[in-house]
């Protein structure tokens, strides 16, 4: 817990409550199937999982282990077939789309593998697209604090095209944070960066969690992007299969092999 | 913010929007010129068939058998009347005028050439007509090559040229005499209305006109205007019956266009619902850019049409058609723009339903290749044939009620058409699939052409769009080369019919009947004898048709009435072509919506496909491969198309032809096989930029990582 972001209370924006105590996210028993007879196919399969408030939590898997269907019903994407998913104190699973898209508005942030910025839109446009969505102005001091801290205040007026795809993510996460969301959910995105860009956005998410006090879930498949955080939550056919604290590059590649051999040993 | 967005979709993607709008071009293009066409061409009806001047405030319309001086004698007598201040006669006639050596017919009518009374606001040169003189029209001036000075020979009268002036011509040689020259030129000229200003009473008028009609200004020029305006409703109804079908089409094109854009957008569209856009904002949005785009394509599309018509105007200004100025009207074409933006909402309606109603997961993960969704089989074909019931039991009706009133008879008939298109349009992707799967054995040679069949396949729906609206087209023509085809038989057996012989006079056209017939066969070329209501007349054995012709001429009075079969015919069938003229450049537009749709789809196919060809360029398609493999699927919807569209134009004109009680005859299967291959051609033509396209994409993006 070297990186608790109780250490970092002095700097936090929210460090007035006890950190560790709080939950932000949580998983019960869920479950979720695609299909029905024998294409049936089971994502989810009794996955819990708790996720803590201001902290930077990776979820890693092998593919088809159920990773982004996790993060889908996580975000409000998509629904559960049978188990709980709470956001706070809310069960997503009561609510109708239209509550539904309200919270994925006003309480989630999304950073995808590509930016997924709308490609007319500038930088600026997409960066206060959910606020306008949501037909409030979005708060000006907050977000030039953003851009500025992002380093793309000389980048507001391009589009898309006329970005890089570390600018482009960067964008992403400026629109991600302006509405200060409850939970930040990022779905392999240093996926299409390189190496530099990739720490880059890497380090931004652990300012975000470390200097605003965010929550960020992050699926990953990659070991030294894992490393950065906080918490690396394994999972496995569906299900949750290890939680290990204070990663390091070694100590995921080593668990994550560990979680492969013992697959192909049941194999 | 909604709006915004949509804006910019548009503003900042204009090469898309183009690709949706511009079907909607061509028909807001075509309402808007044939809106303003038709407002000239009924102003200028109305200034020809308006023949009483704005200042006069009475009128009395003698009948038909009232002698010229009995005319003369009520003019008097109302020029007597308390209140008149002027009173005239307006005499018209068709006289024979020497000119240059040559003879021809003018209008010739009585017009003061100046002043209330005159039809003219303004000589463009020279005096008004006094005695011995007479005003020319500017296009019959110009024609006769005659100016102020000149003089001519009417009907044994020799007249000078005093003037030229803006006479309502309408394509004929038109001039204006004196009232004493007209009443000089005796029978031919017949006196047609008596005009009265001042302040006359209209009971003491009718005192004096006897049994003859007395009207105010007012009422006399209202009802004829009513005569010109009646005739020329129907013309506009036809016209908006074909404005209509190509706004139709241009529906059917645009619809289909959204759906493959916004399928290529669905991550963008996904991402919006990520981020907290609601379905209702989603659609509305695409709604929006609906708008826009419909917007802008009305705009381009009315400026096109008015820029159009105002040169067809000026033209028929050339050409002495026309004398007024082009008028415009704004509401008219404002409501054209309207109508654009409407019919562009109406096509996005399906896809922006679709785009808010999609999952963002299912979004977001989604392939890029569109349309891949299944079709409501069972639902289509429910619909279908609904449709297809209710088309046979209109028509049916149709033909019932003909016997009672043909023009209900023809509007059933066109509703059962419209039925059975919706029928089409319902089970289009089926025929398409169905036609791909038939021709599939054909093609296991060629690569490209079965790659071309199983996309056909693959997106059915977007290739029954571009054959549906093809099968609008070619229907239409198909029927009209059928009506035509049997209304030209019609005639020429309804002129076979009445006429026995080569020529014929009505009996109680002439004075003397038996004294023609023995006058006419005095004649060594020509055999005449009177059977019941007609002499007939036909060439003396070993004469020609020329030879009778100049031998009736020389046997018989100027002026007699001669109908010869050949000219009758010959009129009929001048005006038969004109309206296959006039039809064939109405549903020219249909076609070339249909013809703009075969591009739009193929070059988005294309550019969605790009991976795909890549990747099989790549493994050795040539580039000429590529090229036949998009030439292939614009053939095959087209050909499907066509020989839809062949075989319910040609049942629906062969029904039409039915009600109208004329017989089909025999099928014009020569010019219904070139429509088939004119219209493939046409499609190839089409496609030849998403041709080009397809063969320039580089192998090498097909084998890199997306």
């Amino acid at each position: 817990m070297t990186r608790d972001s109780g250490e970092y209370s002095g700097e936090s924006r929210s460090a007035t409550t006890d950190p560790t105590a709080r939950l932000a996210a949580r998983a019960i028993d869920v479950v979720r199937e695609y299909g029905s007879g024998a294409s049936r196919v089971r994502a989810l399969d009794g996955l819990s999982i708790d996720l803590f408030a201001r902290r930077f939590t990776a979820i890693m898997g092998a593919s088809g282990s159920g990773k982004s269907t996790f993060l889908h019903c996580l975000a409000g994407l998509d629904q559960a077939t049978s188990g709980r998913i709470l956001l706070g104190e809310t069960d997503l699973g009561r609510l109708d789309d239209a509550s539904l898209t309200a919270t994925r508005r006003d309480r989630i942030g999304f950073v995808f593998q590509d930016g997924n910025l709308l490609p007319h839109l500038t930088a600026a446009e997409n960066i206060d697209l959910g606020a306008s969505l949501a037909g409030h102005r979005p708060d000006r001091a907050w977000r030039s604090e953003l851009v500025e801290r992002l380093g793309i205040s000389d980048r507001l007026r391009h589009l898309p095209s006329q970005l890089s795809g570390g600018q482009r993510q960067r964008v992403a996460v400026a629109r991600a944070l302006l509405g200060r969301p409850d939970l930040i959910v990022a779905d392999e995105p240093t996926g299409a960066l390189d190496s530099v860009s990739s720490r880059s956005l890497l380090e931004m998410f652990r300012a975000c969690v470390d200097d605003y006090g965010q929550t960020v879930v992050m699926v990953t498949h990659d070991p030294a992007a894992a490393a950065v955080t906080d918490e690396v939550i394994l999972l496995k056919d569906g299900r949750a299969a290890g939680v290990f604290r204070t990663p390091t590059h070694e100590t995921v590649l080593e668990r994550v092999g560990e979680l492969a051999s013992h697959a192909e040993q049941t194999a | 913010m909604v709006y915004r967005t949509a804006a910019l979709s548009v503003a900042r993607r204009p090469g898309q929007a183009f690709l949706i709008g511009i079907a909607v071009v061509a028909a807001a293009a075509f309402a808007a010129a044939s809106l303003l066409l038709a407002l000239n061409a009924r102003d200028a009806l109305v200034a020809f068939g308006v023949t009483t001047p704005p200042a006069v405030d009475a009128v009395v319309v003698p009948s038909a058998e009232l002698e010229t001086a009995a005319v003369a004698d009520i003019a008097e007598k109302l020029r007597a009347l308390p209140g008149t201040s002027e009173v005239a006669v307006q005499y018209y006639g068709d006289v024979e005028v020497e000119i240059g050596g040559t003879t021809s017919t003018w209008k010739l009518s009585s017009d003061p050439g100046s002043g209330p009374l005159s039809e003219i606001p303004e000589l463009t040169s020279g005096n008004p007509p006094g005695t011995g003189e007479v005003v020319l029209g500017a296009s019959t001036a110009d024609r006769a090559g005659a100016s102020v000075g000149d003089s001519f020979v009417v009907e044994g009268r020799e007249l000078v040229v005093a003037g030229i002036g803006p006479v309502h011509e309408f394509g004929q040689d038109t001039a204006l005499v004196s009232e004493e020259d007209a009443v000089a030129l005796g029978e031919t000229m017949m006196p047609v209305q008596i005009f009265v200003t001042g302040d006359p009473d209209l009971d003491a008028m009718k005192s004096v006109a006897g049994e003859n009609i007395v009207l105010s200004g007012e009422e006399r020029r209202a009802a004829q205007e009513r005569t010109v305006t009646e005739t020329s409703t129907g013309v506009f109804g036809a016209l908006a019956v074909f404005v209509a079908l190509a706004l139709v089409s241009a529906v059917v094109i645009v619809s289909s266009t959204f759906r493959i854009m916004l399928s290529r957008r669905a991550t963008e569209l996904a991402l919006l619902r990520c981020i907290g856009a609601t379905r209702n904002q989603v659609s509305r949005l695409v709604l929006i850019e609906a708008a826009c785009i419909g917007l802008l394509g009305g705009i381009a599309g009315v400026a096109i049409g008015l820029g159009v018509s105002a040169a067809l105007v000026a033209a028929a200004r050339g050409a002495g058609l026309l004398n007024a100025p082009f008028i415009s009207s704004p509401i008219g074409l404002v409501a054209c723009v309207a109508l654009a933006v409407l019919c562009t909402i109406v096509a996005a309606l399906p896809a922006a339903r679709a785009a808010g109603s999609a999952s963002p997961v299912e979004a977001l993960g989604a392939s890029r290749s569109s349309e891949a969704r299944p079709l409501r089989r069972r639902a289509r074909s429910a619909l279908a044939g609904a449709l297809a019931v209710a088309a046979i039991a209109t028509g049916a009706v149709g033909l019932f009620v003909s016997s009672t009133d043909q023009f209900v008879g023809l509007a059933f008939a066109a509703l059962s058409g419209l039925l059975v298109f919706g029928a089409l349009v319902a089970t289009g992707p089926f025929l398409v699939s169905g036609a791909a799967a038939l021709l599939h054995p054909l093609a296991s040679r060629s690569v490209p052409i079965r790659l071309a069949l199983s996309n056909t396949r693959r997106a059915s729906r977007r290739t029954a769009a571009m054959t549906t609206v093809l099968t609008l087209g070619v229907g239409l023509t198909a029927a009209l080369v059928v009506g035509v085809a049997g209304a030209t038989q019609d005639a020429q057996d309804g002129v076979a019919r009445n006429f026995p012989s080569t020529a014929i006079i009505p009996v109680d056209l002439v004075a003397d009947p038996e004294a023609v017939a023995t006058e006419l066969s005095a004649h060594p070329d020509v055999e005449a004898h009177i059977d019941g209501l007609d002499i007939l007349i036909d060439p003396a054995p070993g004469s020609s048709d020329e030879d009778l012709r100049a031998a009736v001429l020389e046997s018989t009075d100027p002026g007699t009435s001669i109908f010869w079969a050949d000219d009758v015919l010959q009129g009929i069938e001048q005006m038969i072509l004109i309206g296959q003229a006039v039809g064939a450049a109405m549903i020219g537009v249909t076609m070339l919506v249909a013809l703009i749709g075969v591009a739009v789809t193929l070059a988005l196919s294309v550019t969605e496909r790009r991976q795909e060809i890549a990747l099989l360029r790549a493994l050795g398609v040539s580039r000429s491969g590529a090229r036949r493999s998009i030439a292939a699927e614009a053939a095959l919807a087209s050909l499907v198309g066509a020989v839809t569209g062949v075989a319910f134009g040609s049942a629906y004109g062969v029904l039409a032809l039915r009600i109208l009680g004329l017989s089909a005859g025999p099928p014009p299967l020569a010019a219904l096989a070139a429509l088939v291959v004119g219209v493939t051609a046409a499609a190839l033509i089409a496609a030849a930029v998403p041709m080009w396209n397809a063969a320039r994409v580089q192998p090498a993006i097909g084998v890199a990582a997306r």
